[in-house]
């Protein structure tokens, strides 16, 4: 008798989601069905090797770029080495795989051009000459040193920091915006996609935001993934960015396309105020007395600044940073460094923070 | 049983989601709170018994310095200079009861940066040239003097190294001072009164600005960054930053494979860097405990349950005191003379560094952020 009652369910449901599939217009989505959200991001056909790959290009080319900084003598950069891995030409990585990807770090990078003359940059004043305002040159930092130019900007930091806002920041929020719009039975689509974004948080599928991944350990969170800790603990980003991300992956499973994009917001929310919680660190730190008097220290702080502020400018909406204030935190950071260092009270830094602070309730 | 199982389940299924939530945005929380401790009459204490009193203490010692300095600059000799060496030892070391203290007002005014620069933390002896650490720019300042029409508002290492206590150490006991002085008496007593009167403008504006700003310091009883336990508990690890480095490890050679820099001590023309190091870590441990009168950081661990740790911080300040004690004066000659001595310090030191800077902040609940720990 229960046998009997379920199978007739059983044959309800079935007929039910014959009708409502072979149904085109826009009520026909499947209703919601239980699914579970796991802890790790280990769903069965997840799969984000474009993402990881043009992350590893990323860390590969900075990781060359830092070569110059070692040291205090001149370290020879090669232009054309820069510009191969940009481009993913030439078999430029030590890791083969990136290689033969048919992927590059250029043709999914917004403002492209702006953020390879940074990395070219950077090979030209790698030059054995003391910066100082107008000249561009080395400034040492520690026993190491950076590459600047004349108004003081680390290019090598506007370079990552610039496309980890112009192209992983950038093209999360251009593809978990086109998630939403994705069918709620069209599961494969939205979970691609999903992925795909997911693969430029950079985080291990088992990420744990209570841990200290320390910087040998080769699962350990790349770019983003590493600033979940370095500058989002206080915002619990990294618990909170994972978190959405399973929960919206098994969202898109069980057809819950209310959960699914209520994931999205939080994700892309948290992200931008990831970022400007970063910016705000760097617009602040070079004007604490520790810092002062070591340009290394503060022109390099000032530069991931830059990044992180330009990152700003990919966001998914004005909610939280309206136009007027973007464009007044863009001018401050695009001052000469030095000027903005040798301004009494730091007047146009504190104003920046002050943006921040107030947009993001940092 | 079908229906059974299936119910089972949705049960194991909702459990899980809700579950997997309520995890989601774990692994970001603070140690505990020290519940029972008040920590907003800790701050008072601090601000009351240890701060303002300091900083009016500075002033008296601004105020005695210039007396003497004026006796000097009316009649240069070694003997108007053996007083004034008295008064300028006497507000040598009150700063450095202060010197901890760099938040807040202090911080508003970079005093520690215009009175008393340190060269920081990311400067290295052996490669950043001569510039770094506790020195004096001699030459900006000559140039200030013949040239007059200088500024001392500007944010970079010269103009920090040509005023201040480094300033004020080079004209009064560097080399030829008072013939220098005799040969050149307009200019050089104007630069140094200038110089002096920088020096109380600061103090003064930071003693002022105390009493407005302690409502808000006493009432803010977090730990995040910029709090004022917060602060606090960098500025111990800051001050056992400079101990390790500019103050005694760099110009012993840690930084340059034992090439001894005995010019970059502290204060080193009035031979006292010494002196100044044990007043610098004897305060930091009378900060600690504010005084031992129960309301001091000491005393917050232990509300924290690191009654243990609170020990081991507590005797490893007395051995780094004693050891800086063991080292003559002048700290210079010593580098050299009495390496031993100043070897035994150094480790010590470091043990105590790590105790601040690692194992407080963390029972504490606190981010050191002085430091860029990016690792890029």
């Amino acid at each position: 008798m229960k046998h009997n009652l379920l199978t007739y369910v059983m044959i309800a449901a079935g007929v039910t989601s014959f009708v409502a599939c072979s149904n085109d217009d826009d009520n026909s989505n499947p209703s919601v069905k239980p699914y579970t959200v796991p802890t790790t991001y280990s769903f069965n056909n997840a799969s984000y090797t474009t993402s990881t790959q043009r992350v590893k290009m990323a860390i590969e080319l900075d990781a060359y770029l830092k070569l110059a900084n070692a040291g205090a003598t001149v370290v020879p950069l090669d232009q054309a080495k820069v510009t191969n891995m940009w481009a993913n030409s030439g078999n430029p990585f030590a890791d083969a795989s990136l290689n033969t990807s048919g992927k590059s770090l250029r043709e999914v990078t917004s403002d492209a051009d702006l953020y390879k003359a940074y990395a070219d940059s950077v090979v030209r004043y790698n030059i054995a000459t003391p910066a100082a305002p107008g000249v561009g040159g080395l400034v040492p930092r520690g026993a190491n040193k950076i590459i600047v130019g004349p108004r003081g900007l680390e290019y090598g930091q506007s370079f990552v920091k610039g496309i980890m806002g112009g192209l992983y920041f950038k093209e999360a929020v251009r593809i978990l915006g086109s998630v939403k719009t994705v069918a709620a039975r069209d599961t494969t689509a939205a979970q691609k996609l999903w992925d795909e974004a997911f693969g430029y948080l950079a985080v291990p599928a088992n990420y744990d935001s209570s841990l200290a991944y320390p910087n040998t350990d080769p699962n350990r969170p790349l770019l983003w993934g590493g600033y979940l800790a370095e500058r989002g603990k206080s915002i619990q980003a990294g618990g909170i960015i994972f978190g959405a991300f399973l929960k919206g992956r098994a969202a898109i499973g069980g057809y819950d396309t209310k959960v699914r994009d209520e994931q999205v917001d939080i994700i892309l929310a948290k992200w931008e105020q990831l970022a400007a919680a970063a910016a705000l660190n760097y617009v602040t730190a070079p004007t604490a007395s520790s810092a002062i008097g070591n340009f290394g220290t503060q022109l390099h702080a000032l530069s991931e600044g830059q990044g992180f502020i330009a990152a700003l400018k990919y966001r998914a909406n004005n909610n939280k940073l309206s136009p007027a204030n973007f464009a007044t935190l863009s001018a401050i950071i695009n001052k000469d460094f030095y000027v903005l260092l040798n301004q009494p009270g730091f007047t146009d830094l504190v104003t920046a923070q002050t943006i921040l602070k107030t947009a993001y309730g940092l | 049983m079908k229906k059974i199982s299936l119910v089972a389940f949705l049960v194991v299924a909702l459990a899980t989601v809700f579950y997997a939530c309520s995890k989601s945005d774990g692994g970001d929380d603070g140690p505990g709170t020290g519940q029972g401790f008040d920590k907003s009459a800790m701050l008072a204490s601090y601000a009351d018994n240890l701060i303002i009193p300091g900083y009016t203490a500075l002033q008296q010692q601004l105020a005695n310095l210039k007396t003497a300095s004026d006796a000097f600059l009316a009649a240069p000799s070694e003997g108007t200079r053996a007083t004034l060496k008295q008064a300028y030892t006497a507000a040598h070391l009150q700063y450095e009861r202060v010197a901890a203290f760099q938040f807040g007002p202090a911080e508003s005014a970079l005093l520690d940066l215009f009175v008393n620069f340190s060269g920081g933390l990311d400067y290295n002896f052996n490669t950043s040239g001569e510039l770094t650490g506790f020195s004096v720019d001699s030459n900006k300042i000559e140039q200030n003097i013949t040239a007059g029409g200088y500024t001392f508002t500007n944010m970079v290492r010269s103009s920090f190294y040509s005023q201040g206590f480094p300033a004020l150490n080079y004209l009064y006991f560097g080399p030829n001072a008072i013939d220098k002085l005799n040969a050149d008496p307009v200019k050089r007593k104007q630069y140094i009164n200038d110089v002096l009167a920088r020096f109380k403008a600061l103090v003064d504006k930071v003693a002022g600005d105390w009493p407005a700003y302690r409502a808000g310091f006493i009432a803010n009883t977090k730990t995040d960054v910029g709090s004022p336990i917060g602060s606090m508990i960098n500025q111990f690890a800051y001050q056992m930053d400079l101990l390790k480095g500019p103050r005694i490890g760099w110009p012993f050679g840690k930084q340059s494979n034992g090439i001894v820099f005995a010019s970059k001590t502290e204060a080193y023309f009035a031979g006292i860097s010494g002196a100044l190091a044990v007043e610098n870590i004897t305060s930091l441990k009378k900060i600690y405990t504010n005084n031992g009168n129960g309301k001091g950081m000491s005393d917050y661990l232990v509300a924290l349950g690191k009654q243990s740790l609170n020990t081991d911080v507590l005797a490893q300040f007395d051995l780094v005191i004693a050891r800086l004690q063991a080292i003559p004066d002048p700290l210079s000659a010593s580098l050299t003379g009495n390496a031993a001595a100043v070897e035994a310090a150094y480790k010590e030191i470091q043990k105590l560094l790590t105790l601040l800077k690692t194992d407080v902040p963390s029972a504490t609940g606190v981010q050191i952020t002085f430091m860029d720990n990016d690792g890029d």
